[in-house]
C-alpha cells in the first residue's frame, strides 16, 4: 500500500511547478519514489495544481507562452519519474484525452506541431507524436492500434496539405473515419480547407489548437 | 555628402557572430537529408554521420567555400531594362511569394487566391516602377495543389518582364523552372547566358535542411544559375530568443547552405538571405514585422559584407491584415531600416503574416518605396546646391518659386509622390474623403485595364503550361 503524502511535499512540489522549477520537481518526484508515497496523489494534487496556476495566469496574461512551457515541461519530467510507480490498476493518468500528432507525407516541418503537442499536453491530453513525412499509412495504423480520440494532422506547404486530405480518405476506406475526431493544422490550412476535406476542426495557432480541441472533445 | 547607412553591429561583433556560426557548424552541425549532399561533405573531408545525415562542417571548409562566392551578381529580365547589377551599395525592392489568400479588388474581403489573380498582381507589379524582382507572390488555390509551384511560374512568367525568382523546389522542380525560361529565351544556353530566372533555397530552422529543397538548389548549383539562400529561424522558438544568438544560428544554417552549393559548383553565384523573426510569446503566433525584425535587417547586411556576397532579406511584410495604418508602420519601418541598414534585395510585400496579397498593396508598397529610395539618395552640397547666389538675387522677402533656380533643381530634389494625400481638407472632402487603400484600389483598377505589359508569343505560353500540366500529371497522387 502507497502511503499518503504530507500535505507539505504536495504544497512544495506545487510550488516548484509554479516557480518553473524542473529541478525541485526532479529532487521531490524521487524523494516520493523513494519514500514510497502514492504517486497518484503526486502528480493530482501536486504538479496538476501548479500547472492549472501557471494556465491561470498565462490565461489573465500575467504570464505568456515561454512560462507556460517551462513549467509545463517541468511537470512532464516529474510525471516521467512517478509513471514507473503507479499501480497497473492505475497506469492510465487521469486525461481529458488521447491525441495522435503527426506532420503529413513530404513535409518535415516540427516547430508548430511541437509547440502544438506541448500545449496539448498541458492542458491534460494524452500526447502520442508521430514525428514528422508521416505517410498516411502510419497515421491509420496508429488509429487502429492506439485508439485515440484525435488525430492531429500538421502541414506548413501548399504543395503537402493535399496530404491530409489523403489520410482522412485513407481513414474513411479503412472504415476508421467515425472512430477518430480529425483536426488540421499548419500555415497554408484555413477553416475553409478543413471543411473542404472533412476534418472535424481546425485552428490558426496552438493557444487555439487547445481550446478547439476542447470544444470537440466535448461534443464526442 | 556620406551615403546614409545604419549599422547595429561593430567590426567586433560581426567577427564574434561570424565565429560562433563556425562553431555551431564544426561541433553541433546542420542534418542534410540527401544521400548525394553527404557524398559531397565526405569526399571534401567533413564529419558526416550517413545514418542522421548530421554534417559536421570543419571552419576551414566553410571560409574556403565564402571565398568562392562572386561577390557581384546580375538578376537578369526578360527586358534589359529591368535588369538588376547587383553591386555592393545597391538596394533595391522585390516580392516575396507563396501567399494563398488575397482581398478582392472589388469587395476588399479576404478570399482564397486563383490563378487569375496572381496574373493580375503580377501586371499591377510588372507596371510598379519601383518593384524590381519577383517571386509569385500568390499561390493559386485553383490548380492542383501538388503541381502549383509549376503553374504559379507559369503565370508569373506570362505576366511580367521583369526577374523572377522561382523555388528550389526538387531536381524536377528546377528542371520544369529552367525548361520555361528556357522556352522563353529560345534555349538552355540563352537562359544561362542572362538567366532571367533565379531559384531560392529555403532551410528550415533549426540546423535541419528540408531534403526536396536540398537537392533542388544543388541542381540549380550544378546548371549555375543563381541562388538565394535564406532561413527564417523564429526567435524564441526555433532559435535562441536572443537576438545575437539567433542571428548566429541563422547565419550558420545560410552559410551550410551556401558551402554545399559551392561544393557542387564552385563559383557558383549565391545571394546570402534571412527571413529572420520572432515568435509573438502572448500568442504563439509567428510575427514578420516587429521592431527586431527591424533590427535584424541591417545586422543580416552587415554579415554579407563581411563575407562579399550580395545580401537580400525578407522586408516590407505585415502582421497587418489590411491596408490601414498599422500596415504603413510596419512596411515604411522595416524597409527604411533594411535599405539604411544596405541590404542589397529587399523582398516582401504580403499582409496578414505572408498569407494575403492584394493587388492595390502593390501600389501602396510602390509609393512607400518610392519615398525610402529617395531617402537613402541623399542630397549633394556643392556650390550649385547650396545656391548662395540665388538666395542673394532673391534676397529678403523674396519668392524662390520665381527663380529658375528652383525648376532646375526641384525634380531632383523633391520627391514627387504618386498616391499620398497632400490635399487641404476642403479638397479632400471635395474628392469623397478617400483613404489611401481607397486610392490605390482606383489605381489599381486602372492599371489593370491599361497595362497590357509584353505578352508572351502564344506558342511560347502554351508551352509553358503545358509544363505545368505535365508536372501535375507527375506529381498527383491518384
Amino acid at each position: 500500500m502507497k502511503r499518503n503524502f504530507d500535505a507539505k511535499i504536495l504544497k512544495d512540489l506545487t510550488l516548484a511547478v509554479e516557480n518553473y522549477d524542473s529541478q525541485a520537481v526532479e529532487s521531490i518526484c524521487n524523494t516520493a519514489v523513494a519514500q514510497n508515497l502514492d504517486p497518484v496523489q503526486a502528480i493530482e494534487e501536486g504538479l496538476a495544481k501548479g500547472m492549472e496556476e501557471v494556465s491561470r495566469k498565462f490565461e489573465a496574461e500575467e504570464v505568456f507562452l515561454p512560462e507556460l512551457i517551462v513549467a509545463g515541461e517541468a511537470m512532464k519530467k516529474g510525471i516521467r519519474i512517478l509513471e514507473p510507480h503507479l499501480e497497473a490498476s492505475r497506469k492510465e493518468r487521469k486525461n481529458i484525452g488521447k491525441v495522435v500528432m503527426g506532420t503529413v507525407a513530404g513535409d518535415v516541418h516540427d516547430l508548430g506541431k511541437q509547440i502544438v503537442s506541448l500545449l496539448f499536453f498541458i492542458a491534460g491530453f494524452e500526447i502520442q507524436d508521430l514525428g514528422i513525412n508521416v505517410p498516411a499509412e502510419r497515421f491509420v495504423e496508429a488509429v487502429r492500434k492506439l485508439e485515440p480520440d484525435m488525430l492531429g494532422l500538421s502541414a506548413l506547404m501548399t504543395t503537402t496539405i493535399p496530404q491530409q486530405k489523403h489520410v482522412i480518405d485513407a481513414l474513411r476506406s479503412h472504415h476508421l473515419r467515425e472512430k477518430v475526431v480529425v483536426m488540421v493544422g499548419g500555415a497554408a490550412t484555413d477553416e475553409e480547407w478543413a471543411e473542404e476535406i472533412g476534418a472535424d476542426g481546425w485552428a490558426p495557432n496552438a493557444v487555439l489548437a487547445v481550446k478547439e480541441a476542447k470544444t470537440l472533445m466535448r461534443r464526442e | 555628402m556620406a551615403q546614409p547607412k545604419l549599422e547595429f553591429l561593430t567590426a567586433e561583433e560581426v567577427e564574434s557572430i561570424h565565429l560562433t556560426s563556425l562553431k555551431i557548424l564544426e561541433e553541433t552541425g546542420v542534418i542534410f537529408p540527401v544521400k548525394e549532399a553527404l557524398g559531397v561533405f565526405h569526399e571534401r573531408g567533413a564529419k558526416v554521420n550517413h545514418e542522421t545525415g548530421l554534417v559536421k562542417i570543419p571552419p576551414d571548409i566553410v571560409e574556403e567555400a565564402i571565398a568562392k562566392v562572386p561577390s557581384q551578381v546580375t538578376l537578369f529580365a526578360r527586358d534589359p531594362k529591368y535588369d538588376v547589377p547587383v553591386e555592393k551599395d545597391t538596394v533595391t525592392f522585390g516580392t516575396i511569394g507563396n501567399a494563398t489568400h488575397v482581398l478582392d479588388l472589388e469587395t476588399g474581403e479576404r478570399r482564397r487566391a486563383t490563378n487569375r489573380d496572381l496574373a493580375d498582381i503580377t501586371r499591377v507589379i510588372d507596371a510598379c516602377q519601383n518593384i524590381l524582382h519577383l517571386e509569385p507572390q500568390v499561390t493559386p488555390q485553383d490548380v492542383p495543389k501538388e503541381a502549383s509551384y509549376q503553374y504559379s511560374w507559369a503565370t508569373t512568367l506570362k505576366n511580367t518582364v521583369k526577374h523572377v525568382r522561382l523555388s528550389a523546389h526538387g531536381k524536377d522542380g528546377v528542371q520544369d523552372g529552367i525548361k520555361m525560361g528556357s522556352a522563353i529565351a529560345g534555349g538552355q544556353q540563352a537562359l544561362k547566358t542572362k538567366p532571367f530566372i533565379s531559384f531560392m533555397a529555403l532551410i528550415p530552422s533549426p540546423l535541419a535542411h528540408d531534403p526536396t529543397v536540398c537537392e533542388g538548389f544543388m541542381e540549380a548549383a550544378r546548371l549555375g544559375f543563381p541562388i538565394w539562400f535564406e532561413s527564417g529561424p523564429v526567435a524564441g522558438a526555433s532559435a535562441p530568443v536572443t537576438l545575437a544568438g539567433a542571428l548566429a544560428l541563422n547565419n550558420a544554417e545560410v552559410l551550410s547552405g551556401i558551402v554545399l552549393a559551392q561544393l557542387v559548383r564552385p563559383g557558383t553565384p549565391v545571394i546570402y538571405g534571412s527571413f529572420l523573426r520572432i515568435m509573438d510569446m502572448r500568442t504563439g503566433n509567428v510575427s514578420i514585422s516587429s521592431p527586431e525584425f527591424c533590427i535584424f535587417r541591417p545586422c543580416i547586411a552587415a554579415l554579407a559584407r563581411y563575407y562579399k556576397m550580395p545580401s537580400w532579406a525578407g522586408v516590407m511584410l505585415n502582421d497587418a491584415k489590411i491596408i490601414d495604418c498599422q500596415a504603413g508602420y510596419e512596411k515604411a519601418l522595416s524597409a527604411l531600416m533594411s535599405a539604411l541598414g544596405g541590404v542589397n534585395l529587399l523582398c516582401g510585400m504580403q499582409l496578414d503574416n505572408e498569407h494575403i496579397v492584394s493587388a492595390e498593396d502593390m501600389v501602396v508598397n510602390d509609393e512607400i518605396v518610392g519615398a525610402v529610395l529617395r531617402i537613402l539618395r541623399g542630397f549633394d552640397v556643392n556650390k550649385e546646391t547650396l545656391a548662395l547666389e540665388v538666395i542673394d538675387e532673391i534676397g529678403p522677402r523674396g519668392v524662390f518659386l520665381r527663380s529658375r533656380h528652383t525648376m532646375d533643381h526641384y525634380r531632383r530634389e523633391l520627391w514627387s509622390p504618386s498616391i499620398t494625400e497632400r490635399s487641404t481638407w476642403t479638397e479632400w472632402k471635395a474628392k469623397g474623403e478617400p483613404d489611401m487603400w481607397k486610392v490605390a484600389r482606383e489605381r489599381t483598377k486602372k492599371i489593370l485595364k491599361t497595362h497590357e505589359g509584353e505578352p508572351l508569343p502564344h506558342q511560347v505560353a502554351s508551352e509553358l503550361d503545358a509544363i505545368a500540366r505535365q508536372a501535375a500529371k507527375r506529381l498527383v497522387k491518384t
